[in-house]
């Protein structure tokens, strides 16, 4: 009899380590995912805003040959030839002193539109074949969205779903991170606007 | 009935296997640890590297060279880590570097070089992550423009 009780101590002492090592485990299985998913959405954050800085810099014209996607896929780069010396932020600006994202200031043709397109569609190709959509837009000082007609500045096509497009639209996609740059320019009368270009980036599943 | 120890003598087993298992279990748990540490410490020196690199959103190719070795060598004796930086167009995104005219320049530390030879370095465990930038190739004299690339950065550890 005491042989037999003692053989079922041992088998609960066993019974429970292995209780112990199956908890372990289980935290074990976990460790490390929030820190990288925190790495992960950082580093898409400080991706976005260095493509941001880098507008500021790149010759249009040398975006010449990029291929658009989503909604813009209508227009051509090509047309970016034409306007040699023009970063991209420059001639967005140019675009956007009439209040309105339509590659024209008032009548004359300022392709920053098709220049932001363009160069978004370039640099964040990476983020976008790692399975991420982008969508840009410029913000008035009221964070209100420019309006920006004939195509979107996106990798999605829009006018499919519209439920859908209006969640790009708004940044409100499952797991999208927004990120804002101060983007100053000058209205007709030669006054500094504050306004914004807003950047949604969401994981597509 | 055959005297203490042989009551007892059943029970050693499952004890024995219970103390085995932990110690075991102890053991692996520590080396995952310290693996999973090391990786998450490795993607933060990357980052770093490529902060330390990118104060701005452009870059010549000559500015490159002169700051990996004023800012990123130093940093990957800091962190204790190998790492290459390759400048490349960003036309080349998604295809072999190798042998391809989208290389612009690249740097490793201690052997400062402007060929693409450095990519047979790298080995499979490294961490790798790029980041966009504006350049101008300072050698093409003929042309000032600014193009779209991207900075590569490879780090693993020594």
């Amino acid at each position: 009899m005491k042989g037999q009780a003692s053989l079922v101590d041992g088998i609960l002492f066993f019974l429970v380590v292995s209780g112990a090592v199956a908890l372990i485990f289980f935290f074990l299985s976990s460790y490390g995912y929030a820190q990288s998913e925190a790495l992960t959405s950082s580093y898409i954050v400080d991706y976005v805003q260095d493509t941001i800085k880098a507008l500021y810099y790149t010759d249009v014209s040398k975006l010449n040959t990029t291929t658009l996607s989503g909604s813009a896929s209508i227009m051509s780069c090509e047309d970016l030839k034409a306007y040699p010396s023009n970063s991209v932020a420059m001639l967005l600006k140019k675009d956007i002193s009439d209040d309105v994202l339509n590659d024209t200031y008032y009548k004359v043709e300022q392709p920053g539109k098709l220049a932001l397109a363009c160069a978004l569609s370039e640099y964040l190709q990476p983020l976008v074949y790692t399975g991420y959509g982008y969508y840009a837009t410029v913000l008035s000082p009221t964070d209100e969205p420019l309006s920006s007609p004939y195509y979107n500045i996106s990798s999605e096509i829009l006018s499919v779903d519209l439920n859908k497009a209006a969640a790009i639209e708004n940044c409100s996609m499952p797991g999208t991170i927004v990120i804002n740059a101060p983007f100053r320019t000058v209205d007709e009368n030669m006054g500094e606007v504050d306004d914004k270009l807003r950047i949604c980036v969401w994981p597509k599943s | 009935m055959i005297g203490p120890i042989g009551d007892d003598l059943p029970s050693f087993f499952p004890i024995i296997a219970g103390i085995i298992l932990f110690l075991t279990s102890i053991a692996f748990i520590a080396t995952e640890f310290d693996q999973r540490n090391m990786q998450l410490r490795t993607q933060r020196a990357a980052v770093d590297i490529a902060h330390g690199i990118m104060s701005h959103g452009y870059m010549d190719t000559a500015d490159f060279q002169r700051e990996c070795k004023t800012i990123v060598v130093p940093l990957s004796k800091k962190n204790n880590i190998h790492f290459i930086l390759f400048l490349v167009n960003s036309s080349a995104y998604g295809e072999p570097l190798n042998g391809s005219n989208a290389f612009i320049s690249a740097c490793n530390g201690s052997i400062f070089t402007s060929s693409n030879n450095s990519l047979a370095k790298i080995p499979s465990s490294a961490t790798v992550i790029s980041y966009p930038i504006a350049y101008r190739n300072s050698s093409d004299v003929t042309d000032v423009r600014r193009d779209t690339g991207l900075l590569v950065v490879a780090v693993w550890r020594r």
